[in-house]
């Protein structure tokens, strides 16, 4: 199988429009976290989020989702040194979680309670997840296949690990893959609803934590063999090593405390890329805050870590929940600590919580040699997936 | 046994599926295998039928189906007549 | 792509024909109108015999109840539960359970809205559900889009070819509530060209099994590729076009094939179409013995094209 590596980064992030300013963020811990402006939180045990201030829209009739997609994407491509020529025949592969619910988020509270035939004709349909892809696609220009994976919380890494498979498999040349979700009132209502917000930050694996705190936004990478790399003298910033993925099988939004599918998605990353734990330098953590994931991902680790205590960090301490775009801004993120070597910091870190203690990187950015690095993401429906970055051969 | 305890019993019963006949008083719903995500449901199907609502320290006290019906007499009968 | 070693070992479906696979293969009179084939007086409950079906939405049901019957009666899923994996396709079968949530928040207040039905308005709630329900633990993937349930069975033979399972679950579900009737309706029924249906349609594909109806190829790329898509295929599975003895498709019907066309039996039934006709086509394949294709040619997105071999067993 012929290497798969990322050539080109784009992000639009609550803390960062371009990856230099993402990575200062990180680094220093500037958070994204603030009061939510689009919608009245008042009846909501909380009102702050990770929305992403001043985006543009591109003026296109297509939703916010695919507008954050698209202008992550315009960067990636842009960066990947690709003419209009090579984007053309790009594949696109993104995931998301709420799809393009915008235009049901829009419709006013007499026209949901009247009913469907209240609402503007064009409209309904347009909520549906494929239009993520298919909008997206147009507004770039791509005219190569595209797939979109509904992966829930961990749909960036979905994306990632199918593009990987294209490019290895050799069915792709070239993907543009990532994930998106834009600030979504109906997922903040739904994780209000399961108390699963916190109250005023975000504190992954502190003993403190109390939950997420729900951002938006959009990461995509753009992934090719290292022969079309080498071909056109682009410089790879990292390998897709290998990717795993497993269900639960548990609980819907549950996870399972003994961590067992994430175990799996994880010896399964390992196994696809032929590594074993020790190799591993840094883990970019799902780490959304709530005390059950958190507690579960410490077990995971433990258990196929063991004695290896791999650094694991939350970035989603700044960046929020982005849902669907969350492991898309890790991967991002574990491709600039590949390139820095420098391991981002858990920031809003308290104190130790003796259920799911972890050398979890508090507060402080760490230099360190950084050759390969894992990034877990853990879903709704239990869905599991785990990716391996590395540094390019050769 | 009070009509409030025969009502809430069905709504437990519907939404956990279980028979009437498992409910026991003692013990937690936990224990009847009925999870977190479905308690919260119970509470929101309480809530709907009697039109109050719980509050996030109520929501709290509500691991056993004793606690439930408890509470939710105590605040039928707060509300008065 | 290697389809080597697998095979086809259930098959299930719901749609308007009935419950059942030999209802969607002997359909009733076909309705002479143009109104939308609905999935009338379903005892999911009833056919799957199991708790927890209560937080599922209708599409979830269908989906469990086409997935059953390819696992077996009562559904018995083999192999080790880390090595089953579960690949559904869909379009819209988020957008019912989103508009109730929205709904009900408009009704009552978001405080009343019941966390249960969060979970739904995700599109992957549906893979997730298969999981719980038939101890599918291996990998878990959901794809958005027209074609979405024959490129779910592409997927899963990716992901058994790959050895990252033994044993897949894939297909489509589709379901018909308010939005999606009203969406089509006022849109003309969006770019099809007869009127929509629901349905839930899975095969169970199998790693180095020794009997049932072997996958020879699979296909697929965007639209424009779609003329190159058949011949493609067969040129992997080293078949003639006229070797085919069945063909299905949802969509575009292919040239140079005998092809029927799924949506004659059930209407258009979005991603679940083209899982629809991998069915008819693997029935067809396991009854006569004879290759048979089945393909997905939606008017967007992505193209797909499966071909079974002969020798079913």
């Amino acid at each position: 199988m012929t290497e798969a590596v990322v050539t080109g980064l784009g992000i639009v992030s609550p803390i960062g429009a371009d990856t230099d300013g993402f990575w200062g963020a990180l680094l220093e811990g500037r958070s994204g976290t603030k009061p939510i402006a689009s919608f009245d939180t008042s009846g909501y045990p909380s009102s702050i989020g990770c929305e992403v201030d001043g985006f543009e829209p591109s003026g296109q009739p297509v939703g916010r989702a695919a507008d954050l997609a698209a202008a992550a994407g315009q960067r990636a491509l842009g960066e990947a040194g690709l003419d209009e020529a090579a984007r053309r025949g790009t594949a696109l592969c993104v995931g998301t979680t709420m799809g393009e619910s915008c235009w049901i988020e829009s419709w006013p509270a007499e026209s949901l309670v009247a009913g469907a035939r209240a609402v503007p004709a064009e409209e309904l349909l347009r909520s549906a997840p494929e239009r993520v892809g298919a909008d997206t696609a147009a507004l770039l220009g791509l005219e190569g296949d595209v797939t979109v994976l509904g992966g829930a919380c961990a749909a960036g890494n979905y994306a990632l690990g199918h593009a990987a498979d294209l490019v290895r498999l050799g069915r792709a040349e070239r993907v543009l893959a990532g994930g998106v979700d834009a600030f979504s009132r109906v997922a903040f209502t739904g994780f209000a609803r399961l108390g699963a917000l916190a109250s005023e930050a975000c504190r992954p694996f502190s003993a403190d934590r109390d939950g997420i705190v729900l951002g938006e936004g959009a990461a995509m990478l753009v992934v090719e063999s290292r022969e079309s790399a080498d071909a056109r003298g682009a410089r790879p910033l990292a390998a897709i090593a290998g990717y795993g993925l497993s269900g639960d099988a548990f609980h819907i939004v549950s996870p399972d405390p003994e961590g067992g599918g994430a175990v799996r998605a994880m010896r399964a990353a390992l196994d696809d890329a032929g590594l074993t734990p020790e190799a591993i330098d840094y883990v970019s953590a799902h780490g959304t805050g709530t005390p059950a994931n958190d507690r579960a991902e410490v077990k995971a680790a433990q258990v196929v870590f063991g004695e290896h205590a791999v650094p694991m960090s939350s970035i989603k301490a700044l960046t929020g929940h982005a849902l669907g775009a969350a492991s898309a801004f890790e991967a991002v993120a574990c491709v600039l600590a590949l390139r820095r070597q420098v391991v981002p910091p858990t920031w809003n870190f308290s104190e130790p919580d003796p259920e799911c203690e972890w050398d979890v990187v508090p507060n402080a950015p760490r230099a360190a040699t950084i050759e390969t690095v894992m990034s877990n993401a853990y879903a709704f429906g239990g869905n599991n997936a785990s990716l391996i970055l590395t540094q390019p051969a050769g | 046994m009070s009509s409030v305890e025969s009502e809430v019993r069905a709504i437990v019963s519907e939404v956990a599926e279980l028979e009437p006949a498992q409910i026991t008083p003692t013990g937690t719903l936990a224990d009847l295998g009925v999870d977190s995500l479905l308690q919260v449901e119970i509470a929101v199907e309480v809530e709907r039928r009697y039109g109050f609502r719980f509050s996030e320290d109520e929501l709290k006290r509500l691991s056993s189906f004793g606690s439930l019906v408890e509470l939710t007499q105590a605040k039928l009968d707060a509300a008065g007549p | 792509m290697t389809v080597d070693g697998l095979r086809v070992t259930g098959i299930g479906a719901v749609s308007a024909c009935g419950v059942g696979t030999g209802a969607l293969l002997s359909p009733p009179e076909r309705p002479a109108n143009d109104a939308p084939r609905t999935i009338d007086d379903l005892d999911a409950a009833g056919i799957l015999g199991m708790r927890g079906l209560r937080p599922l939405s209708r599409a979830s049901l269908l989906a469990a109840v086409a997935a059953a019957e390819a696992l077996g009666h009562p559904a018995d899923a083999p192999g080790d539960p880390v090595r089953r994996a579960v690949v559904v396709g869909t379009r819209w079968a988020s957008l019912e359970p989103l508009f109730q949530f929205e709904q009900t928040a408009a009704r009552e207040g978001p405080g009343l809205v019941n966390p249960a039905h969060f979970p739904n308005v995700v599109v992957n709630a549906h893979a997730g559900y298969l999981g719980i329900l038939f101890g599918l633990a291996g990998p878990s993937m959901t794809l958005c889009g027209p074609g979405s349930g024959l490129e779910a069975i592409g997927a899963a033979c990716d992901l058994l070819s790959l050895g990252r399972a033994d044993y897949a679950v894939a297909g489509g579900v589709e379901s018909l509530g308010e939005v999606v009737l009203e969406g089509l309706g006022r849109n003309g029924h969006g770019e099809s060209d007869g009127p929509p249906g629901e349905a839930g349609a899975f095969l169970l594909i199998a790693r180095g099994a020794v009997a049932g109806v072997p996958v020879a190829a699979f296909a697929s790329g965007p639209r424009s590729a779609r003329y190159e898509l058949v011949a493609r295929a067969l040129a992997e599975a080293g078949l003639a076009a006229d070797e085919i003895g069945a063909a299905w498709s949802a969509g575009e019907a292919p040239k140079g094939l005998p092809v029927r066309r799924i949506e004659e039996f059930t209407g258009d039934c979005g991603g679940a179409g083209g899982a629809l006709a991998a069915v008819a086509a693997a029935a067809g394949a396991a009854a006569s013995g004879e290759p048979a294709l089945a393909a997905a040619l939606p008017p967007s997105g992505t193209q797909s094209i499966l071909v079974f071999g002969a020798g079913a067993d």
